[in-house]
């Protein structure tokens, strides 16, 4: 576990001691093409990296089903939501390739950033950069520059 | 060398003088009074120059006067320069007609009459040879400016007295006539020293009534000389003005100057050595004749720096800044010399009276920030062709990519091979040409992928195969692949941005012993807009490439990537000793280079494609100019590090 | 639409390319050259003339423009409320009382305005009257499939190529040709007059500027409200700088 941990950018800051702290909490979850890893409006409770395969996240439109707005792959995370109090998904996030991914749950990330504030600051640190990144390439997006 | 034997000319003598001119076949051009000022029109003789006339100037403001003597050349320069005999406002370039499918372009020929320059003054020869530089010693001879220059025999004037306006002595223009003239007149009390430079001018001399001229002449001309040099109206310090310029393109000046400029243009048109031109095709309605035609276009105008609806410089400060920074830096890197002569023409006939010595001075005196270097003028190598007349040549093949985008295979009409990253003028008769750039070659075709946006563009993603358009080129700067030869090599595209990438990508994909890694980042709108689908997925399957795609936009049914360029970037290895080739909007490339900043790549490893707009490809009509560069000539592949201090600065 | 029909006689005085626009277009609606009437269907291109000035304006240029497919409206009036907009500076129920013995009997907006303020447009051809040759640049434009080649650029670029001296350097008359659409060829300076900004105001219009300068050599401000507010004076351009210069 921590050798794929290791892989994974939001931790990657932290010493050896932190990374088996979070082994602690994280399990393994595997998925197929096209399964559902998190649904809209189920409660954010974890939170996931891509150790292999990617995923799609979709907002669901009515009457024109799921539309992706962009793809998490190979040591990325989705789902900060759950480091939210009380959230719930904003969006559907599914497998488009057998993906595996790593799941950390948020209320347990939390109590470990209580006790190891340290190792609380290093991650939320990262998950800023993350954040500001994606938010950063979704203006980018946005701008349809391919058009002309 | 010795200086050539000066000789003295009775006042009365100079009508003999033209009428030896005309009688040897020569219509004369010369100053003459015309209303309310001195212009240069068709005379016949002395009695059309003005005689005995002057003009008052300061900024914004020119009246004619009487003198107090019968002085011929008593008068600073007007409002016509020699620019338009040279170089006419209006000029047929290509005619063509069009007979069913069959295209014919022939070049218009200038033809021009002998001509004789009466009164050619020392900053007007000097702005002679400058567009000299510009049309016949680039990479392309342009033969009409060539045809009118040969045809001219030049009758140069020394100014023994200086305008309110002029600085020709700051330039290093003036006041004395430099070379490139026939022959030289300086008018002294009672008539003038005659100095001939050619065989023409010195054959002219020995058929006047022409004795020696006397030292106390020569002295009197060289007193003449000194005195106008020491009472110039202006004075501009030129030391580092390049640079310094380049240097301050957000000093405060360029806005307060936008207040006052009107962007008119006057400037320009009145500018000696002002070059840029707008090419147009004229036709009436269906008619099987279009003549493509040039006129004077100016800095200052809306259009001459639109591509698409985007205008790259909005703003008048943008503008004012375009005309100023060439004039005074721009120039240097182009043509090794400023563009200006000194002879206040722009500060006399700009309506609110903008006077660029004052505007300079302000730049440098008003809390400069330090020089920048600029790049070194270019050495070409002269092409002989006719590189404004396109070729017609038969589409082969029309490969549909997109819905609204497609690759013409063209047959091959050029005897020289196109490189990747380089551009071709395609062009139909009465719409026009544009540039587009190479997707792929082969021994007899040439493949250009476009995508019908424009009115231009959508005309020729309509063609069948066996349907002719012209083409001329191969223009510009090419993708420096063999840089890239054992390092690893990056491209990232956005767009149609990886037309001329493709055809580098085809080269690198068949040698993969010089280049064993390659990657390709590309970011497309939407999975229908993913171009060359079936070449991408050839070159992932070669060990030596790796292909990744992403698209803005996507359906449930696309399992790609989805999000931005950047994305794919932020994941992989940006190696230090790698090439990196951009080519894509200007805003995804800029935060491609972010990037690549972050990651410590040096820019010198890092090329890039710039588009601006094009007219004539051939370093002629000054439309593309992107700083001190020509994007068809220096460009469209640049290398990262040469332009940084301009990439990304709004109005460039 | 409300204009002086000066626009659509600029075609009829297209004599010899009459016979090629003929041939090349079917020309199914024109007022001035035939009275057969209004056809219904659909238009490839139609030319509009004149202003917004009635509420029966109003409802047609909307119907017109769902008929077209390309609109494009031609001369000063349609392009910026032509000379009958200078009712935008006044008072218009003062106007018709004036005027009209009954003016109950007249329908008419309390402004002129251009065909853009309503509905939008393809492309606007400049001009009082419009000029001949721009008229046909933009139908051949059009037929062809290019860009009508009629530059946003200052009349000074217009007298430049011509040669002709400048009236407000060399005569020190008031000139609205720097901050002026091209088009007319340079018609007034050409004949030693400052320009009257029939074409109307080109994009990046200083007209502050120029009118500093009028102002610094002796020009009054009632000057400069005559000067920016005659053919095109409600193009916002020159509205606005005429306002500047209001007692």
């Amino acid at each position: 576990m921590k050798q794929a941990l290791r892989k994974i950018r939001l931790l990657c800051d932290l010493d050896d001691g932190q990374l088996e702290r979070i082994a602690a909490i994280a399990s393994i979850e595997r998925v197929k093409t096209g399964d559902i890893v998190v649904e809209e409006q189920g409660p954010a409770n974890s939170i996931r990296a891509v150790a292999e395969g990617r995923v799609s996240i979709a907002v669901s439109v009515p009457g024109r089903g799921e539309l992706p707005v962009c793809t998490v792959s190979v040591g990325e995370i989705l789902g900060w939501s759950a480091l939210l109090p009380q959230a719930r998904w904003l969006a559907t996030a599914r497998a488009v390739k057998d993906t595996t991914l790593i799941v950390l749950r948020g209320a347990a990330l939390l109590d470990l950033y209580e006790q190891d504030r340290e190792l609380g600051y290093r991650v939320m640190h990262r998950t800023f950069e993350t954040v500001a990144e994606r938010l950063h390439d979704t203006w980018l997006q946005l701008m349809d520059s391919y058009r002309q | 060398m010795t200086p050539p034997p000066a000789h003295w000319l009775e006042r009365d003598e100079l009508g003999h003088l033209l009428a030896l001119i005309r009688g040897d076949g020569y219509r004369l051009i010369g100053p003459t009074v015309d209303g309310a000022a001195i212009i240069y029109d068709e005379i016949e003789g002395v009695d059309e120059l003005p005689v005995g006339w002057t003009d008052e100037q300061a900024p914004g403001r020119y009246r004619l006067r009487r003198r107090d003597d019968d002085a011929i050349f008593g008068f600073a320069v007007g409002p016509h320069s020699w620019k338009q005999r040279l170089f006419p406002a209006r000029e047929p370039l290509v005619q063509i007609r069009r007979d069913g499918d069959d295209i014919r372009f022939s070049a218009a020929r200038a033809d021009p009459p002998p001509t004789a320059f009466i009164g050619v003054r020392a900053c007007e020869l000097a702005a002679i040879e400058l567009q000299d530089r510009v049309f016949v010693r680039g990479p392309f001879v342009d033969h009409r400016y060539a045809a009118r220059r040969e045809a001219c025999l030049i009758i140069a004037v020394n100014c023994v007295e200086a305008g309110e306006l002029c600085f020709c002595a700051s330039m290093g223009t003036g006041p004395r006539v430099g070379p490139g003239y026939d022959l030289c007149l300086t008018e002294l009390d009672g008539g003038f020293v005659v100095e001939a430079e050619t065989e023409a001018g010195a054959a002219l001399v020995q058929r006047l009534d022409a004795r020696a001229a006397a030292d106390a002449e020569l002295t009197a001309r060289d007193a003449g000389l000194d005195s106008c040099r020491q009472t110039m109206g202006r004075e501009l310090d030129t030391e580092g003005l390049p640079g310094l310029l380049f240097g301050n393109l957000d000093h405060p000046r360029w806005t307060e100057v936008a207040e006052r400029c009107l962007a008119c243009g006057n400037c320009t048109q009145v500018c000696p050595t002002c070059f840029c031109f707008d090419v147009k095709d004229v036709s009436l309605l269906a008619n099987a004749e279009t003549a493509r035609e040039r006129s004077w276009d100016s800095c200052f105008g809306q259009d001459h720096s639109t591509i698409h609806g985007a205008v790259f410089r909005p703003a008048i400060a943008d503008r004012y800044r375009q005309w100023l920074t060439h004039k005074f830096a721009s120039w240097t890197s182009q043509f090794d010399a400023s563009g200006c002569v000194g002879c206040g023409r722009c500060i006399a006939w700009c309506p609110v009276g903008i006077d660029v010595t004052e505007e300079l001075s302000a730049i440098r005196s008003q809390d400069p920030k330090p020089a920048i270097e600029l790049p070194r003028p270019q050495v070409w190598w002269p092409r002989e062709d006719d590189p404004l007349v396109p070729a017609p040549a038969r589409v082969l093949e029309v490969q549909p990519e997109t819905p609204d985008t497609v690759t013409l295979v063209i047959e091959r009409t050029t005897a020289v091979r196109e490189e990747p990253g380089q551009f071709n003028m395609l062009s139909l008769p009465a719409i026009g040409d544009v540039p587009i750039s190479v997707s792929g070659s082969g021994e007899d075709f040439v493949e250009h992928t476009l995508r019908g946006v424009g009115r231009a563009t959508k005309a020729l993603s309509e063609l069948r195969p066996g349907q002719r358009l012209g083409v001329r080129g191969p223009f510009g700067s090419r993708w420096p692949i063999e840089l890239a030869k054992d390092h690893p090599l990056t491209l990232i595209a956005g767009g149609v941005g990886l037309t001329p990438l493709r055809s580098a990508m085809q080269q690198l994909a068949a040698n993969p012993d010089d280049y064993p890694a390659v990657r390709l980042f590309y970011g497309a709108r939407s999975a229908a807009d993913i171009l060359y689908d079936t070449e991408l997925l050839a070159w992932d399957s070669l060990p030596s490439c790796d292909v990744s795609v992403t698209v803005d936009q996507a359906s449930r049914r696309w399992l790609g990537n989805i999000g931005f360029v950047t994305r794919l970037l932020r994941r992989k290895e940006l190696p230090l000793d790698g090439r990196y080739f951009i080519c894509g909007p200007e805003v995804m490339m800029r935060q491609v280079l972010f990037l690549l900043d972050e990651a410590g790549v040096p820019k010198s490893h890092r090329f890039v494609s710039i588009e601006r707009n094009m007219k004539c490809a051939a370093g002629f009509c000054g439309r593309c100019q992107y700083g001190p560069y020509f994007v068809c000539k220096d460009g469209p592949i640049f290398r990262h590090d040469h332009i940084d201090f301009i990439f990304g600065q709004p109005g460039f | 639409m409300a204009s002086c029909d000066g626009c659509q006689l600029t075609l009829l005085d297209c004599e010899d390319e009459l016979l090629a626009l003929g041939e090349a277009v079917d020309i199914v609606h024109f007022p001035e050259a035939s009275s057969a009437l209004r056809p219904q269907g659909r238009f490839d291109l139609t030319l509009v003339e004149g202003s917004i000035s009635t509420p029966e304006q109003l409802e047609e240029i909307r119907h017109i423009r769902a008929v077209s497919h390309a609109l494009v409206v031609i001369g000063a009036c349609a392009t910026s409320g032509g000379v009958q907009a200078l009712r935008n500076f006044a008072d218009h129920e003062q106007f018709m009382r004036v005027v009209y013995a009954t003016p109950s009997y007249v329908s008419s907006l309390a402004d002129s305005t251009p065909i853009s303020a309503h509905v939008p447009v393809d492309f606007e051809l400049r001009g009082c009257p419009i000029d001949k040759a721009q008229l046909l640049e933009v139908i051949t434009a059009s037929v062809v499939g290019r860009k009508p080649g009629i530059p946003n650029e200052a009349v000074c670029m217009e007298c430049k190529r011509r040669g002709v001296v400048c009236v407000m350097v060399a005569r020190g008359q008031t000139c609205l040709g720097p901050v002026t659409h091209a088009g007319c060829g340079a018609l007034c300076p050409a004949y030693d007059r400052g320009c009257y900004g029939c074409f109307g105001p080109r994009e990046s219009a200083n007209t502050g500027s120029l009118a500093t300068w009028e102002l610094g050599r002796g020009r009054s401000k009632a000057d400069m409200v005559r000067a920016f507010r005659l053919i095109t004076g409600a193009a916002p351009a020159f509205e606005h700088e005429s306002k500047r210069h209001e007692p």
